[in-house]
Formats: C-alpha cells, sequence, structure tokens
C-alpha cells in the first residue's frame, strides 16, 4: 500500500536545538497511528511537519506525492492532512458552531450548498448536530474540541492529526473525543495520527511511535510497547494499569493473556476456573 | 462566572424585521439616521416614529430591552433638552430671572433634540435587536466591498470584527481567573490612590496581554492549517441574498422616508 | 490549623442564578492530604474558594481553628496568606521580569520583612526544583514544566499551612506528573496539610490519606480511599470512573469471586487475585518494572 505521507529523514532545528534528527515514517491509509514520547521528544514538531507548518532543515515530507516545501502545494497538502491543537479555545474562529465550521470549506472555496451540506454531515459525525446554533463559550471542553474536528472534516481530509487534543478536557471530555476519533477512524476509514500522554488512549492505536529527543526510538503495536518496561521507563511514560495487572498476574503463574481493557481481564480470569 | 455577557443585544425571531437582510437593516439603520439629522418638524418626526413603532411591533421587541438600550444615554438627553431650553434665543419670552429665561423657541428646540436623540437611539438598538452580531460583520463585509477597488481592507475588517466577537467573552472570563489567581497572592486591586491602584492593575495586566497573544499565535496557526488566506476566493455558507423583502423596503419604505424630509 | 465548612451553600447570582455548592459540611486539616474529586460543574472551584477566602460564604461560615470568617474573627485576607491556592495552570498568572520577583510578590504582599523575603524565596524556590542560575531570569524563557514549579513555588514562598491545588498536573508529561506528586507528599509535614483536585483517579488514589467526592453541589462520598474506591458502581452512577484495578477487583467479587475491593496499586491487585485463585505470589515482589 502506498502512504499517504511519507516522512523522509527529516531534520530540523530551532536555533541551536535539534528538536528532530533523522525522522522517517510512513502513514497509511485508514491506519491509526500513536505517537508518545516525553515533553521536548520533538512530537509536536513532527506533526508541524506533517502539514507544512513547519519546514524540514533536510529532509522531506510528501503528501500524496506533493513535498511541503513546494509553496504552491501548500494548500492542497492541509485540504489532505488536517490537523487539530490542544487547546479547544484557541482554534474556533467564528461566533456559531456551524459558521466555525464552515471557515474551512469557506476558504477552500467551495460553493455555499456543498458547504452546508458538509458542515451537517460534519457535526453529525463528531455528535454535535443538535449544538449548531450556539456560540463556542456556551460549550464544555470536550463539546468545543469535538467542534474543532469536525472543522477539518468538513475539509474532507484524508487524514486527521491531532496534537494532544484531550491535555485540557476532563474525563468526560476526554471520552468524547476519544468516541468521535474512534468513529471516525473505524467506521469513515480516516487515517488517524493521534499525539498523546495518555496510555489509554495509545492502546486504541494500531501502531505506536515512540519519541525519543528528537529521533524514533521504535514503531510497534501498544502491546509491544508497554511490554518492554525498561524502554517505557526510559522513555518517560506509563504502563496503562490493567495492562501492568496482567502482565504481573503472568509472572504470578496465572496463565492468562495480557489484556488492555478491565473486562477482558476480568472475563479471562473468570475462564480458567 | 463574575461576568456574565451576553454580546450584543441580539434577541432572535423569525419576524419580518428579523428576516431582513442585514445589508437592507444596515441601509435603513444609516438612512434613518440621515433622515433625522435633516427634519426639523415634529411631523417629520412623528412619521419616523410611527415607522420605528411598526419595526418594534413586528419584531416582538421587548420594552425592557429597549429601555436598556436607552438607558446609559439617558443624562445626555436630559443635558441636551436643558440646555437648550434655557439658552435659546427667542422672542417670545414665557419666564426670565436675570440672564436666564425660557423662551416658547428654546422649548420647541429642547425637546425637538431630545426626541432626535431617542429616535437615532432606537433606529440602531432596533437593528442590533434583530440582527445577530455575525450577521452585522457579514452585511458590513459586503456593503463596504466595493471600496477594495481603493484597498480598503472590507473583508479583514470584518475577520477582526468576528474574531473579537468570538473572543471577548473568552478573555473577560480569562481576566476573571488571573484576578482570583493574583488575589490568592495577596494582590490588592481595590485600595490606594489612582497612581497606586495602576500599578497594582501590572500583575493582571501583563498574564491577560501574555494571554492574548498565546492565544494570538494559536489561532493563527489553527487558521493557517485551515487553509485560509484572506478574502480571495472565499465563498460563505450564507450568502447574503435579497429577498422580495428586502427589495420592497430598499424599493417602497426608503423613498416614502426621503419623501418624508422633503415634504416636512 | 483546621478549617470547617459549615452548611455552606452558594448560588451565583444573575439572570439565572446557578446553585454551585449546597449544604456543605467539610473539615481540612494540616497533616492530610485530601483528595478531592469532582467534574467540571460539580462545584469544585467554588469550594476551592471558600477554603482560602476568596469567596466571602453566602450561607453558612468557614471556621479557621473554630473562629468564624462570617463574624469577621478571621479576615479574607489573612485566610488567604494562610491557605494557598494554586488554581488550574498556575503559570498562567506569571508577570514579574525575574523568577526572584516572581516569587517574592507574595510575601510581599504580606509585609514581611526584607531578609524574610529573601530567605523564603530562595527556599521555596530550592523545594520547588528551581536551579539558583535561573533565578535573575525571565519565568517566560522557562520550559512549560518549569514555569509551573515556579508558579507553585511564588505561592510556597507565602508558607502557607494548607495548600490547595487544583489539577497541578493537568497538561504535564507522565514524568512532570510523577514529579509533582513527589514534591507534594515529601512537602506534607505533620503541621502542613493539602487538598488536591483531580480528575485522575489513578494518580490521586495512592497519595491521598482522604477522599471525598463532589457531585452537583454536595459531598456524596468521603472516607479513606479504601472506603470511596469499593463503592465501584455509585460512583459510577454519578459518572466519576475509578481507577481500573479497582473496576477489575469490584467486577470479580460481583461474579462471586471473595476480593478484597479497595485496593488501588497494582500490587496489591495481584497479590488479591492470587490468593482468591488460591496460588502463592512470590514472596519477594516479582514483575519489577511493570509497577504503577
Amino acid at each position: 500500500m502506498q502512504p499517504i505521507i511519507e516522512v523522509k529523514d527529516v531534520y530540523h532545528q530551532y536555533g541551536d536545538t535539534e528538536a528532530l534528527c533523522g525522522v522517517s515514517l510512513g502513514i497509511y491509509p485508514g491506519e491509526f497511528l500513536a505517537i508518545v514520547g516525553a515533553n521536548g521528544s520533538g512530537k509536536s514538531t513532527l506533526a508541524r511537519h506533517l502539514n507544512g507548518l513547519l519546514l524540514p532543515s533536510s529532509g522531506e515530507v510528501k503528501v500524496k506525492g506533493f513535498s511541503t516545501q513546494d509553496a504552491d502545494d501548500v494548500w492542497q497538502i492541509r485540504s489532505i492532512v488536517g490537523m487539530v491543537f490542544q487547546n479547544p479555545d484557541n482554534q474556533l474562529v467564528a461566533t456559531t458552531v456551524e459558521e466555525d465550521v464552515a471557515f474551512g470549506p469557506e476558504n477552500l472555496g467551495v460553493p455555499s450548498k456543498e458547504i452546508r451540506k458538509r458542515v451537517d454531515e460534519a457535526l453529525k459525525w463528531v455528535n454535535m448536530y443538535e449544538h449548531r446554533q450556539r456560540s463556542p463559550h456556551q460549550l464544555s471542553g470536550g463539546q468545543k474540541q469535538r467542534v474543532a474536528i469536525a472543522g477539518i472534516l468538513a475539509m474532507h481530509p484524508e487524514v486527521l492529526v491531532l496534537d494532544e487534543p484531550t491535555a485540557m478536557l476532563d474525563p468526560v471530555g476526554r471520552q468524547e473525543v476519544l468516541e468521535a476519533i474512534t468513529y471516525l477512524n473505524k467506521e469513515l476509514k480516516m487515517a488517524v495520527v493521534l499525539i498523546t500522554h495518555h496510555m489509554d488512549e495509545v492502546v486504541l492505536a494500531d501502531r505506536v511511535v515512540a519519541m525519543e529527543k528528537g529521533k524514533i526510538a521504535q514503531i510497534s503495536t501498544p502491546r509491544e510497547l508497554f511490554s518492554q518496561s525498561e524502554l517505557v521507563e526510559r522513555l518517560g511514560l506509563d504502563v496503562p494499569q490493567v495492562f501492568a495487572l496482567s502482565n504481573l498476574l503472568q509472572d504470578y503463574g496465572i496463565k492468562i493473556d495480557v489484556a488492555f481493557n478491565p473486562i477482558e481481564l476480568v472475563n479471562a480470569l473468570c475462564k480458567l476456573s | 462566572m463574575a461576568f456574565d455577557v451576553t454580546l450584543g443585544q441580539y434577541i432572535p425571531g423569525e419576524s419580518f424585521v428579523h428576516r431582513l437582510d442585514p445589508r437592507t437593516k444596515l441601509i435603513m439603520a444609516l438612512a434613518l439616521i440621515v433622515v433625522l439629522f435633516m427634519i426639523e418638524s415634529f411631523i417629520g418626526y412623528l412619521w419616523v416614529a410611527g415607522f420605528l413603532l411598526l419595526a418594534i411591533i413586528n419584531g416582538d421587541i421587548p420594552l425592557s430591552s429597549i429601555t436598556r438600550g436607552l438607558k446609559p444615554l439617558t443624562l445626555i438627553i436630559l443635558l441636551t433638552v436643558i440646555l437648550n431650553i434655557f439658552f435659546t434665543e427667542g422672542t417670545q419670552v414665557l419666564w426670565q430671572w436675570k440672564f436666564i429665561k425660557i423662551t416658547q423657541e428654546g422649548i420647541a428646540k429642547g425637546l425637538l433634540l431630545g426626541v432626535r436623540l431617542i429616535l437615532l437611539i432606537l433606529s440602531t438598538t432596533i437593528m442590533t435587536l434583530t440582527t445577530s452580531p455575525l450577521a452585522i460583520t457579514d452585511g458590513l463585509e459586503y456593503l463596504l466591498s466595493p471600496l477594495k477597488k481603493l484597498k480598503f481592507p472590507a473583508h479583514e475588517l470584518s475577520m477582526m470584527l468576528t474574531i473579537a466577537l468570538r473572543f471577548i467573552p473568552t478573555l473577560l472570563e480569562e481576566t476573571d481567573k488571573i484576578i482570583k489567581a493574583q488575589m490568592a497572592r495577596g494582590a490588592d486591586f481595590e485600595s490606594g490612590n489612582l497612581f497606586r491602584r495602576a500599578q497594582n492593575m501590572v500583575p493582571l495586566l501583563v498574564p491577560l496581554f501574555v494571554s492574548a497573544f498565546r492565544r494570538a499565535d494559536d489561532l493563527a496557526t489553527a487558521m493557517e492549517s485551515r487553509c485560509y488566506r484572506g478574502g480571495e476566493g472565499r465563498t460563505r455558507l450564507n450568502e447574503l441574498v435579497f429577498q422580495r423583502a428586502d427589495y420592497f423596503v430598499l424599493g417602497i419604505v426608503l423613498p416614502v422616508l426621503v419623501l418624508v424630509v422633503v415634504l416636512f | 490549623m483546621q478549617i470547617e465548612l459549615k452548611n455552606i451553600s452558594y448560588t451565583y447570582q444573575g439572570p439565572l442564578p446557578v446553585a454551585a455548592l449546597e449544604d456543605i459540611n467539610l473539615r481540612v486539616q494540616t497533616g492530610e492530604i485530601l483528595g478531592l474529586i469532582g467534574h467540571t460543574g460539580s462545584g469544585k472551584s467554588t469550594l476551592l474558594q471558600h477554603l482560602n477566602g476568596l469567596i466571602r460564604p453566602q450561607k453558612g461560615d468557614v471556621l479557621v481553628n473554630g473562629l468564624s470568617v462570617k463574624k469577621e474573627e478571621m479576615s479574607l485576607r489573612e485566610l488567604r496568606f494562610r491557605v494557598g491556592l494554586v488554581f488550574q495552570y498556575p503559570e498562567h498568572q506569571l508577570f514579574e521580569e525575574t523568577i526572584y520577583k516572581e516569587v517574592s510578590f507574595g510575601p510581599k504582599n504580606m509585609g514581611l520583612s526584607e531578609e524574610e523575603i529573601d530567605q523564603r524565596v530562595r527556599r521555596s524556590l530550592q523545594d520547588a526544583g528551581v536551579e539558583e542560575e535561573l533565578y535573575e531570569r525571565s519565568p517566560f524563557e522557562l520550559s512549560g514544566g518549569q514555569k509551573r514549579r515556579v508558579a507553585l513555588a511564588s505561592i510556597l514562598a507565602m508558607e502557607p499551612e494548607i495548600l490547595v491545588l487544583d489539577e497541578p498536573t493537568a497538561g504535564l508529561d507522565p514524568q512532570g506528573r510523577k514529579d509533582i506528586l513527589n514534591f507534594l507528599l515529601n512537602w506534607r509535614t505533620p503541621e502542613r496539610g493539602i487538598v488536591l483536585v483531580s480528575h485522575n483517579m489513578e494518580e490521586i488514589a495512592p497519595f491521598a490519606d482522604r477522599i471525598v467526592v463532589l457531585h452537583q453541589g454536595s459531598i456524596v462520598q468521603d472516607g479513606t480511599p479504601k472506603e470511596v474506591f469499593s463503592k465501584a458502581k455509585e460512583l459510577a452512577e454519578v459518572g466519576i470512573n475509578v481507577p481500573q484495578i479497582c473496576f477489575v477487583l469490584s467486577e470479580l467479587k460481583e461474579r462471586g469471586w471473595p476480593v478484597d475491593t479497595g485496593i488501588f496499586t497494582v500490587e496489591e491487585a495481584a497479590r488479591e487475585i492470587c490468593r482468591a485463585f488460591n496460588i502463592e505470589p512470590p514472596t519477594t515482589p516479582g514483575g519489577e518494572g511493570h509497577g504503577v
């Protein structure tokens, strides 16, 4: 399969510091990719290369054959790779939800009737349709973040990049946003790149990129990553509690598979006897 | 939660006045202002007042919102009326004390100016009460767009207004939060003389500016990611289209108003 | 020091009055780490502001060592100095030219002597883990995690007896979160108390001596972590997720396994499950590195 985004040996310097040193990565249609690593490991910098907000000092990023370094193609790239940021308050432009979602397609010059269709559809995907007339400042954090996601979806991107979208949300908002993301990936087959510090979100991904000091330390499945306790420790990550528990139970001689989800573990334990 | 602002006093509705195109309402408000400055007689004002009353009844605008609109300017209106009553030269003297005298002309002029001010305020409040802030900025951009040829930044102006409207509640909330955070560190925003108080605002203003800049920076990045590159080639979710009602208002009501000026 | 909220109710006035707190009775004291759990809109920020005198009680009273705030036996200003309130994202309140000046803002407002201020600034910055060579630098040059330490130090310099923190680990990476929590654990002494507000049950459970759950302006749970987390089902009803481990254990119990449900560390849970399955767990704690 052809990757939608190809990151080839990218370096990036901020002043004296090397934020990225030789990162190569392919992002494929329909996959769910998580990126983890400590603060300052280069996660956000990498994300900003994916839609040309930042340009490599050396190396290349290609999106469906368009290079981010080519100034003429940057708008094309940004309509293919949509990006959602951490602070839900600082991405909404308009004074009503539907006007905000329309902002992207308006910029692309989509005809009015088609914009209306896309706005309604995108708001339904993230379950915010009934709030379309409200003003952003009346919404909760989770609702705002879903509006921000809808604003990207209305541009009909092929990849959704989310840079710590749940970091500022409470558990309810986090759950709402994760459900929206999962729906987009599983039902609409949209490729998702999720940057996060929450290990229970990483568990949802097909592949995890673990970053360390501007380099990719490992690309693996979440299961493989969390099984390597030394690596997890070194990268300053956590292990989801249930995963740690089932691992420990294995060590103690209980014959179960390693589980991510509490119900999965309970079921496995109950089957034993 | 200390600040609960509802921006613009817009009251949503489905009336004839509500459904008019914002451009029509902007033009009408402007026309009324001009007309009011040209009329010099009570009969002319009566026409305008009757017209505004129709709009109020049609738009189902509660009296309380109208008085709220007039309230901040009560003092100015009263002052205008009183000054004119006392200081207008005239022949028909009704009452005199030393150099102060009340003349019939003075009373007439005072009342006339008072009514003019009230009607002026009414014409603009009716517009803001029946049109959402967003529609007003939209209408403004359309009306000003011919000036784009003269390099007038009509789109940028309307974009700025929209963003300001969007972020004012957010920044007010933020202000409240920072005040509390600094008070928790013993800051005092209430006592002391003027100079001292101004100095005491520093712990509030610096974080507020820092946060506003951070927000601006974030917003710019987010807008860029959503392919924003100025007004060129943009389409609209809600294109403004003149309906029959708009043609009626602009084609018939407006000329009648002009006729009023000519006749009275 | 002991602060007692007695029958506190609070309503925000406005076109639509919002009742934030209803008949709250809560005692907070030094020596204790109290975990306060509640969703956005549960009234917890209003409650916190009662604790440090940012809000004058509308209904009910706040007693500080028995002195009434309502009867003005205890001034709000003095209460603010004795109870340090660290807001969410405290780094957003930084304003001074240098880190040193930033941290001295609080002590200065207390009217302390120059030497006393100097001592306190240095002590609190050191406690918060900010290196001395940074003292004359601008707080705005720092990284996010460092900024938060400076903001924390700016409250610590007032030497409060009780420290109240609203989501002190929000937005930090796992390592940053652990550092802040460990720091708080070390800061607490019998003469100092902590009220820690968090959404993250797994984070709060091993630290807290007592857990209070606030829901729609009322206290619905108040007890030791063991007591509170064993009520996984009740908590789920008010939309609060207990740590995954508590969920596993209470689900096992529901299905008839004889397990204790008031457990919230991975180690203990593993041992408890082994016990229920009649398997002898290794005497030395195994599986190091898989820990919490």
